[in-house]
């Protein structure tokens, strides 16, 4: 076992990982750029390292100075977290040749899944359903209505190299695919450097359905289950959970058995999560492979009891899984809602500013995954996600009251945080229904203004009550004021403007 | 309004709480709210309510309003507060009638204060303006679109209101509360 990694990352995923180091009595080493000195992470870790000014393309995304970084410190290890250089080949080339393990995959599995096309091509092999579409990238607008045509509209035209939603592009029917393919290919040169697209069928009203698998280097990999990512904004989820609410044991154990061979085909090792467009039949098909933890990994962790972060430390010292896959059992239901510094009211713009009040709920079934304080300032700099608030509950309908609940005691100043935007949807009854698709927002979620009445009632007395106690304060001292001779603050004035005309400092 | 002439004015009682009456604007919401002596009860557009306040420490404050429970971070803002309820906040424009009766006699038009400008809202980089000068906008409508967190965000009329001046032109680095549009 090691004795010392280096976490290349912030935030909430190197407080996270910090804290499996500790529970495997492993000395921790941070990273931090200029303004993160006083950071949650740096604060926890036994060791930190500065490595450079603010912006993460010259700090955090800088291979060379996390490499220095870990040889200074003598980590034997690095966890890279999610984001940042988590799914870089190259990063995980430049640990392997300074003699660091790269806790995640080997770089070829990173490389193999980051080429949506090529990932695409290896899961067909595999017999791995996949979305109905091209296997070679469309060069002109004619090859795409071609396939177009062959598919049925509406189509998604996407970037080989893509996440994120960039390079993405819907078509309705064949008037809009000219624009469509220019646009996308632009946009994937610009943000990749690489503009091969291809086609996929367009789901009306997909669920987003992933499954988490975990492999060794011994051979051995497991699913643990589904979690259900349908909530999202921009394609950034934004609710988890996990079991889904419309998956059953034989659409668990066929979609395990498929992230399982899709893991096998990629020879991948470590945890990864296979992700899955769902229909309400019970359909699935094959999006992609994230080769990293993901941010929603804590929902796995609270319905298997599997510390899936200390587990990927395990499998990158060597170590054999320690459960196989009739083990793992999928008890209770957790959900996670990211707490983001952003004011849906005016179109989910990003809000910062000093956390001058922070209070984390607690409690019954309550997981809070942060890596902020009272006092931290969310900047512009980096992701505006304060935390990831979980709750577990015996079923879905307790762990939804206790999220209800938890976001109730959440307090919050500083920043506008889309805590009530959480509210909203969990009390949908869609929601509560498990009627889920990546389209709810947009469907179902009204951006409103509009605040309680009794919240601004109650706001209104407060802002009365403290503007009277700072008038009875102003007339207090006007009344000692008064009581000073006349005569000195005459005479005091007059030299101050005499001071004043001469110029005197 | 006419009967508040009647209360009586800070300074004949120096130093004593007395009464006083409050006008509050929240968002569209006003609110006549009179303070007494004890600040034990207010009176709210009339309504009596009974409030037991409790400083839980510098700016954070506890409320309990005819016994329900509200916790308020109150900051200080040109005019008035920005009071943070856990989740957000509102701004809360205060004036005190004698304020507002000086105010009134120096001429100055209402208290209605409508926003007269646009200001980043955050530092970041100016991607695109979607309006003109002299153009007439409604609530809701774009009106510069700002790149600050790897994001593009759309800043948004608060308000109907007439484009007067554009301070900003696209590819311009602005600052947090820049002004960048001012409306007539």
């Amino acid at each position: 076992m090691f004795t010392k990694i280096l976490i290349a990352n912030r935030g909430e995923i190197a407080v996270r990982i910090i804290r499996a180091c500790r529970d495997l009595g492993i000395r921790s080493v941070a990273v931090f750029s200029e303004p993160d000195r006083g950071a949650l992470h740096v604060r926890l870790a036994d060791e930190a390292y500065p490595i450079g000014p603010a912006a993460s393309s010259e700090s955090y995304l800088v291979i060379e100075k996390i490499i220095e970084a870990a040889r200074k410190s003598g980590a034997e290890a690095i966890h890279p977290g999610y984001g940042f250089l988590a799914e870089n080949a190259a990063f995980a080339q430049a640990c392997v040749d300074s003699g660091i393990v790269f806790i995640g995959p080997p770089p070829s599995a990173i490389r193999m899944m980051g080429d949506k096309m090529a990932a695409r091509t290896v899961m067909k092999a595999a017999g791995v359903p996949i979305v109905p579409g091209t296997e070679n990238p469309i060069d002109d607008d004619i090859g795409a209505i071609k396939i177009a045509a062959w598919i049925g509209y509406p189509i998604l035209i996407k970037a080989a190299a893509g996440g994120g939603g960039k390079g993405m592009r819907i078509v309705h029917d064949q008037s809009e695919i000219k624009s469509a393919v220019r646009g996308a290919k632009s946009e994937a040169k610009s943000a990749f450097g690489d503009d091969r697209i291809y086609i996929e069928k367009y789901l009306a009203k997909p669920r987003h359905i992933e499954i988490q698998v975990i492999a060794d280097s011994h051979g051995n990999c497991v699913y643990l289950g589904e979690r259900e990512c349908s909530i999202q904004r921009r394609h950034q989820k934004v609710i988890e959970e996990a079991p889904s609410p419309l998956v059953n044991p034989s659409m668990r154990k066929k979609m395990g058995q498929a992230a399982v061979a899709a893991a096998r085909a990629a020879g991948y090792v470590n945890a990864g999560t296979v992700e899955f467009l769902a229909d309400d039949h019970r359909n699935f098909y094959f999006l992609e492979v994230n080769t990293r933890l993901q941010v929603e990994h804590p929902v796995t962790e609270l319905v298997t009891g599997i510390d899936l972060a200390i587990e990927q430390i395990k499998i990158a010292a060597g170590e054999k899984l320690s459960f196989s896959q009739g083990d793992i059992k999928i008890t209770g239901h957790a959900i996670e809602c990211r707490i983001y510094a952003e004011d849906p009211s005016s179109g989910f713009l990003p809000s910062t500013g000093i956390l001058s009040v922070y209070h984390e709920p607690a409690g019954p079934g309550i997981r809070v995954d942060s890596g902020v304080y009272e006092g931290a300032e969310i900047s512009v700099y980096y992701d505006p996600m304060i935390s990831k608030l979980l709750t577990f509950g015996k079923d879905r309908l307790q762990a939804t009251a206790r999220m209800l609940r938890a976001l109730e005691e959440y307090r919050i100043s500083g920043v506008t945080t889309n805590i009530d935007f959480h509210k909203t949807i969990l009390r949908h009854p869609e929601f509560i229904a498990g009627r889920l698709s990546t389209h709810f927002i947009d469907m179902y979620y009204k951006p409103s203004d509009e605040f309680p009445e009794n919240l601004a009632e109650a706001a209104a007395i407060a802002g009365a009550l403290m503007e009277h106690q700072a008038q009875n304060k102003l007339s207090l001292s006007a009344a000692k004021r008064s009581r000073v001779s006349q005569w000195k603050t005459a005479g005091r004035n007059l030299i101050q403007n005499r001071t004043a005309e001469k110029g005197w400092r | 309004m006419e009967n508040s002439r009647a209360k009586p004015h800070p300074k004949q009682d120096r130093g004593k709480r007395v009464a006083m009456i409050y006008k509050v604007t929240i968002g569209e919401k006003k609110y006549e709210i009179i303070v007494d002596g004890k600040t034990t009860t207010v009176t709210i557009n009339g309504r009596t309510v009974n409030v037991d306040h409790k400083n839980l420490r510098s700016k954070l404050h506890s409320i309990l309003a005819d016994n329900i429970g509200y916790e308020f971070e109150l900051v200080r803002v040109n005019g008035g507060f920005d009071i943070w309820h856990g989740s957000g906040s509102l701004h809360a424009e205060i004036i005190d009638e004698k304020s507002e009766r000086l105010r009134r006699l120096m001429g100055s038009s209402g208290t209605g204060t409508k926003a007269s400008s646009l200001r980043a809202p955050m530092p970041g980089l100016v991607v695109k303006v979607e309006v003109e000068v002299g153009q007439h906008v409604k609530k809701g409508d774009g009106l510069v679109i700002v790149e600050a967190m790897k994001m593009e965000n759309e800043l948004r009329a608060h308000a109907p209101a007439i484009i007067r001046e554009i301070r900003i032109r696209p590819g311009q680095a602005v600052e947090k509360n820049q002004e960048l549009i001012v409306f007539e």
